[in-house]
């Protein structure tokens, strides 16, 4: 399929009701262009996944969906309501949770006391319950310190952060980046136990992972979306491989 | 014996002083990465208010004990709320410019110095304090005044409320964790603008007790206070560790004892013995005594 054709054919399958969506969306990091006219959607309840080269712009395109890089052009909008320009709490506050591709936990504090910071109100014994159920280690050591924590024990903080609030949108960014492969199925489980339940948007390097988890996939190139389609397609396409995600991309 | 445990308790109460003003220094600079310039303004202003109120209050040369102790709340509010309209109308349009929010924050410094010279005139005023403050114990064949015990005994109770109020509150959560990754606090949906007034006027509340008591502590205010003693808290910051409380309290106490023993057997010896042990710690350990590194 050509990448016009399949770019059609996602924004087709999108149309009926994206839950997030971006048009055409330029953001800066001092001088530097890295998005350059972004534009995707993601469906309610599916995970899509961004794909492409290191610095291609897809930890931009997170980081501009909440409002930590600011659009300089552009709009995005959430279950139909525009977000540009919100500040990032406020952004959040609409329920997106976000876990950053270095992780980010507070290291000087405790695993209970990085969830209780994330905890919103009206967060419930429910959301509790799974990120235990999920993550029953992390019950273990909840008085523990989270910096002495192992790389793994790191990423489920991180993720444990962003599922303690009723959260209808998710960006995820890298999960399985450093991680020993072992930490990698874990993590990979997780949040497969979630799927279906929230929107997630996937930052993925590792094919695998992208695959196991993926329904929608787009990949970002240069600043610009020049791919969208089904998950199953990227995988099945080594020249589409070749091309966008080169070294990047392992299975 | 006597004048060991004199310059001990005197140090104590010198190293009380400084916390006071160095508390708020290390959190607003832990948590904003501001170097508040400010910070000696406020402690003089302190000192004014309480000065002023004692004034209002009392009557006769001496001030009364309820004139002092609303000197002390009037110091406090006062300066807190200052503080927090520094923060929110002219540091918060400079989040994006940390040079400019240093420029300014010394700018407001020079200009509320300036302006308690032209209220109340550049001389030095004795400082009224009811007569139980002013007067002396005997410790152990020292005779200390009494003013000094109640400085060291409000920079404990700062200490134990601030330790509390980190440990213990959603805010001193934030606080602590906006001090390690501020922008990941914003993505977990936490007004980061709010926690920064807080602390600002934290900080501020906390020079301005500091200024009642330090007047209480030198008998006399004058527009300059702050800014002598200013550089002294910066240095405990440093030496301390930048955003630690724990930290601030132990270099207070290295530093006013120090300060105290030098300057008592050598006359000049105790500023210079502090900017070597700023250095050595500079040296040695750059992140302070318990400060982190970020």
């Amino acid at each position: 399929m050509s990448v016009a054709v399949a770019a059609d054919a996602a924004a087709q399958a999108v149309a009926a009701e994206p839950f997030l969506r971006l048009s055409d969306v330029h953001a800066f990091i001092g001088e530097s262009h890295i998005l350059q006219g972004v534009s995707f959607s993601a469906v309610p309840g599916r995970v899509t996944v961004l794909l492409g080269r290191n610095g291609a712009g897809k930890t931009t395109t997170l980081r501009t969906i909440l409002g930590l890089i600011p659009a300089a052009r552009g709009t995005i909008t959430l279950d139909g309501v525009e977000i540009t320009g919100e500040r990032p709490h406020r952004v959040v506050r609409r329920g997106v949770g976000y876990v950053p591709e270095d992780r980010d936990i507070f290291g000087g504090l405790t695993v209970a006391e990085n969830l209780r910071l994330a905890q919103r109100p009206g967060a419930t014994a429910e959301r509790w319950a799974l990120v235990h159920r999920l993550f029953p280690d992390l019950q273990r050591r909840a008085g523990q310190r989270a910096g002495s924590l192992s790389g793994g024990q790191q990423q489920m903080v991180a993720i444990a952060r962003a599922l303690v609030n009723e959260n209808r949108l998710l960006l995820i960014d890298e999960p399985s980046k450093g991680l020993a492969p072992v930490v990698v199925n874990q993590v990979t489980e997780a949040l497969a136990a979630i799927k279906g339940t929230t929107t997630i948007v996937l930052v993925e390097q590792n094919l695998a992972v992208a695959q196991a988890l993926g329904d929608d996939a787009v990949i970002v190139d240069d600043g610009r979306v020049v791919f969208g389609g089904s998950m199953a397609e990227i995988a099945a396409d080594d020249a589409l491989q070749a091309r966008y995600l080169g070294a990047g991309a392992h299975r | 014996m006597s004048t060991i445990i004199l310059l001990t308790l005197t140090g104590l109460a010198l190293a009380a002083m400084y916390f006071l003003l160095a508390a708020g220094l290390s959190l607003i600079f832990g948590l904003m990465d501001v170097l508040n310039f400010a910070h000696g303004a406020f402690f003089t202003w302190g000192a004014y208010a309480a000065w002023w109120t004692i004034g209002e209050v009392s009557s006769g040369p001496r001030g009364s004990t309820l004139g002092f102790l609303l000197g002390i709340v009037a110091a406090t509010v006062l300066v807190g709320a200052m503080a927090a309209a520094v923060e929110i109308g002219l540091l918060r349009p400079l989040y994006r410019r940390p040079i400019y929010q240093i420029l300014v924050t010394l700018g407001v410094g020079l200009a509320l110095a300036q302006l308690t010279s032209v209220i109340w005139r550049p001389d030095a005023r004795p400082f009224p304090q009811p007569g139980w403050l002013a007067s002396t114990s005997t410790v152990f064949g020292a005779r200390v005044p009494n003013n000094r015990f109640l400085l060291i005994a409000a920079a404990v109770a700062v200490l134990a409320g601030l330790l509390l109020f980190l440990r213990k509150t959603r805010y001193g959560l934030i606080v602590r964790a906006g001090a390690e990754n501020r922008e990941m606090v914003q993505a977990l949906g936490i007004d980061v603008d709010r926690a920064f007034t807080l602390v600002f006027a934290l900080g501020g509340a906390l020079a301005g007790l500091g200024g009642a008591f330090g007047a209480a502590y030198f008998g006399a205010i004058n527009p300059g206070l702050g800014s002598a003693n200013l550089i002294f808290a910066f240095i405990v910051v440093v030496i301390g560790g930048l955003g630690s409380v724990s930290g601030s309290a132990l270099a207070a106490v290295v530093i006013g004892l120090a300060q105290q023993f030098g300057n008592y057997y050598t006359t000049w010896a105790g500023d210079f013995i502090v900017v070597l042990l700023l250095a050595a710690v500079l040296l040695l350990r750059p992140r302070g005594l318990l400060g982190t590194l970020r």
